[in-house]
């Protein structure tokens, strides 16, 4: 039952809360999101080793510096890129991130598995990225923190959390490491890539 | 704001994200973050912590879109998720004091008279949880049983806690506590 008070106090928490109005931009909420990840890096005990695909993608906005990827003036229309990475390039929009199951960030000189496992780096309606070996056997892998995917001129390219392309959607690529109990790869370090 | 109450808008901004469209992220949040922010920030209490919340649940809502059954029903989904990520930063967070007691002195003399900080604080007397339950239904516009979902407490629970906590800010709020403030 709704009474007058519960119509006055609705308004009145209304204005509560409206006396902060939220002005996040959509780079605002990703800088926000890695800032606190940066302050608490092994805060999140959730999923066992795997690190939020939105944590790549927040750390990868960062890492290159896009800044703002769109911003929203006050009429609420939608503005084009606001700013660019160091070298340059544009800016790519958020949508052509592709999230990444990525490992927990290394502590230095922690041990890791020896073998290696070769194949070709191809898209993963799942994962984002995965290899595959022969014609069909398809492995999963959970990459190095801070890595992620994005869409590039020739489909999906591998980046680590300084930015750098290691690989792209098709390239046969080697990776260190070891399966884990799911018999998902968990490289240890980066790909090299296969001429 | 009137894109999130209508069902169409909500309907598309869902469909953005789950395509990963350009600008969905920028489309969510102009259509649902000040809704979401007014969750957060009634259940916690601390502007920049509803802003902290407020973003960790537009960016689960990135990730976790394609749970969303209904894309008719992303505002309440939203929402319950912000509800969630709240409750969780107060059973995170360090003991702290009265709102009224952290203003500085001018503040406190306004706090007397400006009916906003008097709801805040009569809020704060509230126990999270029943704060949280009275946020969801008169700010969310959950129904019992989302609000139900939320929480993780019966139904009749959710009624009980909604009687009390109208009962104890009916005694705290006098009647001009309650009267519009012109901005």
């Amino acid at each position: 039952m709704t009474d007058d008070f519960e119509d006055r106090l609705k308004a009145a928490l209304e204005r509560d809360a409206d006396a902060h109005p939220f002005a996040l931009s959509a780079d605002d909420v990703l800088e926000r999101r890695a800032a606190t990840q940066r302050r608490q890096p092994f805060a999140r005990p959730v999923a066992g080793l795997l690190a939020v695909a939105t944590v790549a993608m927040a750390a990868a906005a960062v890492s290159l510096g896009l800044g703002a990827l769109r911003s929203i003036d006050s009429s609420g229309a939608l503005l084009g890129s606001t700013s660019a990475n160091p070298s340059g390039s544009p800016a790519p929009a958020l949508a052509d991130l592709v999230p990444l199951k990525t490992q927990q960030p290394r502590p230095s000189g922690a041990p890791c598995m020896a073998a290696r496992i070769e194949g070709t780096l191809v898209n993963h309606s799942e994962d984002g990225l995965a290899l595959r070996q022969g014609d069909e056997s398809i492995t999963r892998v959970i990459w190095p923190y801070g890595y992620f995917a994005r869409r590039g001129a020739d489909g999906l390219e591998l980046v680590d959390g300084d930015g750098i392309v290691r690989a792209r959607e098709g390239d046969r690529i080697v990776l260190g490491g070891g399966e884990n109990e799911a018999g998902i790869w968990m490289p240890c370090g980066g790909p090299t890539k296969q001429e | 704001m009137s894109l999130a109450s209508d069902r169409e808008p909500s309907v598309s901004i869902a469909r953005m994200l789950k395509d990963r469209s350009p600008g969905a992220l920028e489309a969510l949040i102009l259509a649902h973050g000040q809704s979401i922010h007014r969750v957060a920030y009634s259940i916690v209490g601390d502007f920049h912590a509803a802003e902290d919340i407020t973003s960790e649940t537009l960016l689960t809502a990135w990730r976790r879109i394609d749970s969303l059954r209904d894309d008719g029903r992303i505002r309440p989904w939203l929402l319950s998720i912000a509800a969630r990520n709240a409750l969780q930063h107060l059973r995170q967070r360090t003991p702290r004091g009265n709102v009224v007691d952290a203003l500085d002195g001018t503040e406190q003399m306004e706090a007397r008279t400006v009916s906003r900080l008097t709801v805040r604080a009569a809020m704060e007397q509230l126990p999270d949880r029943m704060r949280a339950v009275i946020t969801l239904r008169y700010l969310a516009d959950l129904s019992v049983d989302e609000i139900s979902r939320v929480i993780g407490r019966s139904r009749n629970t959710v009624k009980t806690e909604l009687r009390l906590g109208l009962q104890r800010l009916r005694e705290q709020l006098a009647e001009e506590d309650l009267k519009g403030v012109e901005r």
